[in-house]
């Protein structure tokens, strides 16, 4: 019997994995940064290579942070949803472009519409790194106080929203 | 046309692996020498058909077939020659078809050097091996099927992620896999003998070859992962305890207390169910490996193609082999007999030892790896667990480990004295006291002295090793030199680890030419910002020359690549770093430029210590595996069984 000790062992863990996986949504796992304050930063605005942005800017109310990329696809397929959250929600939404150049992402903001409320440019991804995104489009929600509440890693589709972020915007504002 | 043909192997390999799985297996049950000889044939066979299939996507890689979804999505007419044959496997499909190349290889291994083994054995082995490919040909062909076509094809390809046109990266995944995939003989031959209800010193010596031969790869693969993480990705680090980096390094661990169980077992006869078990579990912790990076269940850089399909097809893979193997165990683990039996204070207690610990070490990685994924996965309940977890269970772990090295080798293999084992505590303890206090003087932390004195210590008694055998250095087996410089990489690996993580320092700050700044003992001044064209990219590159008291050491170029090939729609690419390196002996000082405008950029410049050194130890030990595979012990030949014993 003693020998079976392994295969039980192992067992257990495939089920775990199973049930694992078969739910999804494995995105907050690896994040080291979930309520945490937003990471301190130096970089410049989008449009205005003169103005710096900070992680101050982000602080005072709820915000979404969005990571983009014109060289992202999904970025592009997600943006109509985050132009309709611009113009139905009542929220900070700020863009961060990330490995792109700014002509591009000015035109993509222009042809696509522009949601954010300011964009910061992270020509080289300083800040990405620092949030410990993976990739783009990802979208962050942060608190009044400065404070990563959550992190979605993909596309934010009609269901991500009403399903996952609206509520938790609306338990934020109510706290 | 050739697309169409490697498909057409890669199905015919499929085909052939079934044959392998299933004819041989009947025939060592049967007693059907025919039937036990085809394995033989159809391994050989089911490498060919890979080889073939996997030429052909190379093939469509080099003549840049952009009819071919795959070459359309990762390469590039202006992709240089290097990076279009490494550029194969820079994807998740290229990426499987290499994985299955190299189970195909090394299951082809079997016919080819074992010649003299006994031919049930060798039939049961092959079988499982046909199973192993079986099963994941079938992944491959079914969810990642490497020759989809592109219709219409693209005029152009999008060319290779720009991260990954770097040496380091591009020779990473086929270093890991000679690693993950080389356990699978193994586990192979762990089940074959299981079946035939006998392990012994013939079954050892023939995997031992092969178990250091996929070990010593593991630690190049690791190796080279990791020094890319940290200069490429600049994640400023050489390990950051990443879920990826840990799934890496627990077959690592296990692999490390199988070399040594299966030392044990050739020479001694001991320990044969504990062996197979570890063999067992040796690769099963490769396939974990492969499916976590495979299936995006944890998300990292190498979560290309997340798809959890894809995810679950690994999984009951992993569940049916692993399974199947354990169920074999529990049922048959009783019949493993061992010849020998030895003292608890005796070379190979010391090792029965380090094997446990090296256990519990992969056992507290793996809770540390999947417990928030379970917790997270079950519960729906957030937790993580970094740095501060390995810190407290890990390291003293290690250091118990490396107390132990320092003695093992010094004691005889079956039976030692206590009087023996006084006289070497006698030798070494003072050596570990001295060390401590020293550097205690010196102004290190207690811990980074404990760190620093453990590593000295484990070099002492390494070098006592050689210094008791000095007059008969020459006879010494290659095994002997093997374990002298892996046992000598781990001191210098130590001592490096404990150097860079109590010495490291980094800065940033906005500059403008002819300002610097300062991190640790030197000053980094900006020279001058230029921009230009190089190749298949454009850059920005800042000229910064490093000054250690007021003189000129070194001048370090930190650029910002923009491929032009990423993204063909507007000609304009995508920016990578390129990070102005001085790898030094003694420290490795860099720069990196993140922002930048007409007159000024923001620098970050690091201070690493030793950290190359690191790499250095961990090569030793990779070619400490390479070199004992020289053992004319170890040679493919008739094992005379009055040697034996």
């Amino acid at each position: 019997m003693r020998g079976l000790i392994p295969l039980l062992a192992f067992l257990a863990l495939i089920v775990l994995l199973a049930v694992s996986i078969l739910r999804g949504n494995s995105d907050q796992l690896s994040y080291k940064f979930l309520n945490e304050p937003f990471p301190e930063f130096e970089l410049t605005e989008l449009y205005d290579e003169t103005r710096s942005v900070d992680q101050a800017l982000i602080r005072g109310e709820i915000t979404l942070v969005n990571i983009f990329g014109t060289w992202c696809t999904p970025c592009k397929a997600e943006h109509p949803k985050l132009v309709e959250i611009g113009e139905t929600e009542n929220l900070r939404l700020v863009g961060l472009n990330w490995r792109d150049t700014r002509d591009r992402a000015k035109s993509w903001l222009a042809q696509l519409g522009d949601p954010y409320d300011f964009v910061i440019y992270d020509r080289m991804g300083e800040l990405v790194i620092a949030m410990g995104a993976t990739g783009a489009p990802e979208t962050y929600v942060i608190d009044a106080q400065g404070i990563i509440r959550y992190k979605h890693v993909g596309m934010v589709t009609d269901q991500v929203w009403a399903e996952t972020l609206q509520p938790l915007i609306r338990q934020l504002e109510s706290e | 046309m050739i697309a169409e043909l490697g498909h057409i192997l890669l199905i015919t390999a499929f085909v052939i692996a079934i044959l392998q799985a299933v004819l041989p297996l009947w025939g060592a049950h049967k007693g059907n020498t025919v039937l036990m000889q085809f394995g033989s044939r159809a391994a050989l066979l089911q490498c060919l058909a890979i080889i073939g299939a996997y030429g052909a996507l190379t093939a469509s890689f080099i003549g840049f077939d952009f009819s071919v979804l795959l070459t359309a999505e990762h390469s590039h007419s202006a992709t240089p020659m290097m990076y279009r044959i490494t550029g194969v496997w820079s994807n998740h499909e290229g990426s499987m078809l290499l994985w299955v190349l190299i189970l195909g290889i090394y299951g082809a291994m079997i016919p080819i050097f074992g010649k003299h083994l006994p031919p049930s054995l060798k039939a049961r082995a092959i079988g499982i091996q046909g199973l192993l490919s079986a099963g994941f040909l079938s992944f491959s062909i079914l969810t990642s099927n490497p020759f989809e076509r592109l219709i219409p094809a693209a005029y152009e390809g999008a060319g290779l992620n720009p991260v990954l046109q770097d040496p380091a990266a591009a020779f990473h995944p086929p270093f890991l896999y000679l690693g993950y995939v080389g356990f699978s003989l193994s586990f192979a031959f762990a089940c074959a003998a299981l079946l035939e209800g006998k392990v012994d010193a013939i079954w050892a010596r023939w995997l031992r070859p092969w178990v250091l031969l996929s070990w010593s790869f593991l630690t190049v693969g690791i190796t080279l992962g990791s020094f890319w993480a940290y200069y490429e990705l600049g994640w400023g680090g050489w390990w950051m305890w990443d879920p990826v980096e840990n799934v890496s390094f627990m077959p690592w661990l296990a692999g490390a207390a199988l070399v040594h169980s299966i030392l044990v077992l050739g020479t001694r006869g001991s320990l044969p169910s504990w062996t197979v078990l570890l063999a067992i579990t040796t690769f099963s912790l490769s396939l974990i490996g492969t499916f976590v990076v495979r299936s995006g269940l944890l998300t990292s850089v190498h979560a290309f193609a997340v798809d959890p399909e894809r995810g679950l097809y690994l999984l009951v893979l992993l569940g049916l082999y692993t399974g199947l193997a354990l169920a074999l165990y529990g049922w048959r683990a009783n019949a493993l007999r061992a010849h020998d039996r030895f003292e608890p204070l005796s070379r190979s207690g010391a090792l029965v030892l380090n094997n446990l610990l090296l256990i519990v070490t992969t056992v507290t990685i793996f809770i540390g790896t999947f417990y928030p994924v379970i917790i997270k996965g079950v519960f729906d309940d957030d937790l993580s667990i970094g740095r501060p977890y390995y810190a407290i269970t890990f390291v003293p772990i290690m250091i118990l480990l490396i107390l132990i090295m320092g003695v093992g080798p010094l004691l005889k293999w079956e039976r030692d004295s206590t009087a023996q084992l006084k006289s070497i505590i006698l030798k070494l303890v003072p050596v570990l006291v001295l060390a401590f206090a020293l550097f205690l003087i010196m102004g290190q932390s207690w811990l980074a002295a404990l760190g620093l004195a453990v590593g000295i210590y484990l070099f002492v008694g390494t070098l006592l090793v050689v210094w008791s055998r000095r007059k008969i250095l020459r006879q010494q087996s290659a095994a002997f030199y093997g374990f002298v410089f892996g046992h000598v990489g781990l001191a210098v690996m130590t001592l490096a680890i404990t150097l860079f993580t109590s010495g490291q320092t980094d800065d940033l700050k906005r500059l403008r030419p002819g300002e610097s700044l300062i991190v640790g003992p030197y000053e980094y001044q900006l020279k001058d910002l230029t921009q230009g064209s190089r190749d298949n990219y454009v850059y920005t590159a800042a000229e910064i020359m490093v000054l250690k008291d007021g003189q000129a050491i070194t001048p370090l170029i930190s650029e910002a690549r923009n491929y032009r090939t990423r993204n063909m729609d507007d000609g304009q690419g995508n920016w990578t770093t390129e990070v102005g390196f001085d790898l030094g002996a003694k420290d490795t000082i860099f720069a990196t430029l993140s922002e930048w405008d007409g007159e000024s950029a923001v620098i970050k410049a690091h201070y690493h210590p030793f950290v190359i050194w690191i790499w250095i130890g961990a090569l030793l030990i990779a070619l400490g595996g390479f070199i004992s595979l020289a053992d004319r012990r170890l040679r493919f030949q008739p094992i005379d069984e009055s040697e034996v014993s």
